[in-house]
């Protein structure tokens, strides 16, 4: 399977890409913004997308919709410390299947990504 | 939800995030000490996590981590990375997410831009001193560290 991990967090990308462990994902790409995050996207059909919202040039909740138009089954957990309701809220209605509350441990990644892949 | 800053409550939601955030990541809370107010910018530490506040409330709010304590972050994460780029990126992921946990309390209104980072006493242009600010106080692992809030209507 295959991973694409977005946020604007060098430390955040590798703290996830660490927490996969020997997981199921043997091809994993990052991805700093929103704009790269729908290239990658593009080039790489990721089996799963972990995308922060607060980040430069184009925000998560925008790369959401435009990852959703070119693929309406893309699966995507939303991985963010906006902790209010709308914010969750707002990111399902765009298309996200998954939302993990900033800060995350290795576990809680885990249990995230297993959660929406047997969904 | 708040409309206006309210030193008080305000600090108390930053000492639960603050809180939340140590134990989460570094597997102990930290201790806090006597919030005071600052009447100029402070002297910060070797790393500041700069987070833009914009909506009803205008500002920042800025996170000042001194090496050592940010090294032991990293170590506690499983980061072997831990040169001053990865000190700079962490502590503005933390200022990110400590201020972003804060909307829950804060309101929708809190509109929050991308972090900025800066050593010492360098400070981001793209931002204005405040002509004051709240300084919280805290210690992990008996390393002294402050969160720094500069909002204002």
């Amino acid at each position: 399977m295959k991973l694409l991990i977005v946020d604007d967090s060098l430390i955040m990308r590798r703290a996830i890409e660490r927490s996969l462990g020997q997981s199921r994902f043997t091809e994993v790409h990052t991805a700093t913004n929103g704009l790269l995050a729908v290239e990658m996207f593009e080039r790489h059909q990721p089996d799963v997308v972990t995308m922060d919202i607060t980040m430069p040039d184009m925000d998560g909740l925008a790369a959401v919709d435009e990852i959703m138009k070119r693929n309406p089954r893309a699966v995507i957990l939303v991985v963010s410390a906006l902790a209010d309701k709308a914010t969750a809220v707002e990111a399902v209605k765009r298309g996200a299947q998954g939302f993990l509350l900033k800060p995350v441990t290795a576990q809680s990644v885990q249990a995230a990504l297993d959660d929406i892949l047997s969904d | 939800m708040s409309t206006s800053f309210e030193p008080e409550r305000e600090l108390a939601v930053f000492i639960g995030t603050i809180g939340h955030y140590f134990k989460t990541v570094g597997g102990a809370l930290p201790d806090f000490l006597a919030p005071t107010l600052e009447l100029a910018l402070p002297a910060r530490l070797d790393c500041t996590g700069y987070m833009p506040v914009s909506g009803r409330l205008t500002g920042w709010i800025a996170l000042s981590l001194p090496s050592i304590l940010l090294r032991a972050l990293l170590h506690h994460m499983g980061e072997d990375r831990q040169d001053e780029a990865a000190q700079l990126d962490l502590v503005a992921e933390i200022t990110s997410t400590l201020t972003s946990n804060a909307r829950e309390h804060f309101g929708e209104h809190l509109r929050v831009a991308p972090p900025l980072a800066a050593v010492a006493g360098d400070f981001p242009d793209e931002l204005t001193a405040p002509p004051l600010s709240f300084r919280l106080p805290f210690q992990w692992h008996g390393t002294d560290a402050f969160l720094l809030i500069a909002l204002q209507r």
